[in-house]
């Protein structure tokens, strides 16, 4: 390696060899720093989604504890005080002293049981609801709306255009967050003067949409809780819940005097 | 230290690194995953060529014709060894004809255009093409799959690390390897061939590593 032309060749090379050596482990430290960050970032997301479904589950325990106590409380105040005072009413008609209202008695028994059977069927509905099994989700939205409105507390109106049934189970879901969303409206839409619920199904995205004229409340932040929200927590965590199994979006707005509007949409691909 | 010395060192030095390494394959063969059992079977193979390429070497004749048909078993064996460690029906379906083709050009190269004292830089391009992308679709599989957790702990990492390091090292060397015999002494030629021989020796200290540790998912 005397030569000048040789040197400069060699210095070429030899630079040349060590700059690719350096590229070589610039890749491997580049593979290796970056796989370790995806990996960071993919255990965050795991961490959150197992909390998110913890959160969910958690909403499910919670949802199913409030419903046994509600129609635990159905049974003890409704029906089990109507057929106690039927009892007694029954128990006084066996007497051996002759009853000079018997007749007027035995009226009262037998509207007292028509009562009871009257919420022995609401208490049954509210458990499963029959007419959405045997008719459909239209029918069984109907019903609701119908006994909402015999309520009289809000006019409930109903707008339907569902061609093409989903399955039992969907319609289940729906006819659940539907159920859910009016109870909310009931109970914390103070002022409103209508309700309106509409299911329609155009395309391929079918859609159900509740909104009230109501007081509204102010939407929190994404992952905090307003205490409209907070208070109705259980509720709403319910809806998000059933929304997901549906793998369906929901929309929410609502606003302080602005009523409040939700919507939730089922593409087709997710339809069974 | 002349080049020729520093050859000298670096030959014995990677002989050494080969003999370990098949040595590890051997004990730990019936221990290891399909990939590394064909990376160990060609590490057997590797030791077949270097024993008979010293043989002719110190017999006076003429090794160069070594060089095709080793290129050729490296190239069907690493790409069985990717074929495993992918396990992508695309690669698996594709692998037979493409090392195939490789083979079939150094059978034809070797035997259309013997060489006894000149190098075959475009076949060792090729071969380094290969085996680099074999190696660019395992780190892809490695960032999209994310099951490794330790990279330091998975065979397939060293493996694919020693290769890249060894590749890229070597490609000017393969591809000024004619003209540094034509233009310029016989003693840059050495050296470079030393440096070449230095990063077989990094080599096969990678595919040591992966024989011996045991993978970690």
């Amino acid at each position: 390696m005397d030569s000048p032309p040789e040197v400069t060749f060699a210095s070429m090379l030899f630079g040349g060899i060590a700059f690719m050596l350096l590229a070589a482990g610039g890749l491997v430290l580049f593979l290796v720093v970056y796989q370790k960050r995806l990996l960071q970032q993919q255990l965050r997301l795991r961490a959150a989604e197992a909390t998110h479904q913890q959160a969910l589950l958690a909403a499910v325990v919670e949802a199913q504890e409030r419903e046994r106590e509600r129609i635990g409380r159905d049974l003890h105040d409704g029906i089990g005080s109507t057929i106690a005072t039927a009892k007694l009413l029954v128990q006084r008609l066996e007497g051996p002293q002759p009853l000079a209202d018997r007749a007027d008695l035995l009226g009262l028994v037998k509207e007292i049981m028509g009562t009871a059977v009257q919420d022995v069927r609401t208490v049954s509905h509210s458990l499963y609801p029959v007419v959405l099994a045997r008719f459909g989700l239209a029918e069984a939205l109907q019903h609701l709306v119908d006994v909402s409105n015999e309520a009289g507390t809000l006019a409930v109106a109903l707008e339907v255009e569902y061609p093409r049934p989903l399955a039992l189970a969907q319609e289940l879901a729906l006819y659940r967050i539907c159920q859910e969303l009016m109870h909310n409206a009931f109970k914390h839409a103070a002022g409103a003067t209508r309700l309106s619920v509409q299911l329609r199904q155009r395309g391929t995205l079918l859609t159900l949409a509740v909104g009230d004229d109501g007081c509204g409340f102010a939407l929190p932040a994404p992952g905090a809780l307003a205490p409209a929200a907070a208070a109705a927590g259980a509720g709403l965590r319910s809806i998000d819940v059933r929304v997901q199994l549906l793998r369906a979006r929901l929309h929410r707005a609502s606003g302080p005097g602005q009523g409040t509007h939700t919507r939730v949409e089922l593409p087709a691909a997710f339809a069974v | 230290m002349t080049s020729t010395a520093l050859f000298m060192f670096a030959a014995r030095f990677m002989e050494f690194a080969l003999a370990v390494t098949f040595l590890s394959g051997v004990v730990r063969f019936r221990r290891l995953p399909p990939e590394l059992r064909y990376l160990a079977v060609f590490m057997g193979l590797d030791v077949l060529t270097e024993i008979s390429s010293d043989w002719l070497h110190r017999h006076h004749q003429p090794n160069l014709f070594l060089f095709p048909i080793f290129a050729a078993m490296e190239v069907w064996f690493l790409a069985l060894v990717y074929d495993r460690a992918l396990q992508w029906p695309a690669f698996s379906r594709w692998r037979p004809g493409l090392a195939g083709a490789f083979v079939a050009y150094c059978v034809l190269d070797g035997w259309l255009f013997p060489e006894v004292a000149r190098f075959k830089p475009a076949l060792q391009i090729v071969e380094s093409v290969l085996v680099l992308s074999l190696v660019g679709l395992y780190f892809r599989k490695l960032l999209r799959e994310l099951r490794v957790t330790r990279l330091d702990q998975e065979p397939m990492f060293w493996v694919s690390t020693g290769i890249v390091v060894n590749s890229l090292g070597s490609i000017q060397i393969f591809l000024f390897s004619n003209y540094l015999l034509t233009h310029y002494s016989n003693q840059l030629s050495t050296a470079a061939w030393a440096v070449h021989t230095l990063l077989n020796v990094v080599l096969y200290a990678c595919y040591c590593t992966a024989l011996w540790i045991r993978p970690r998912k």
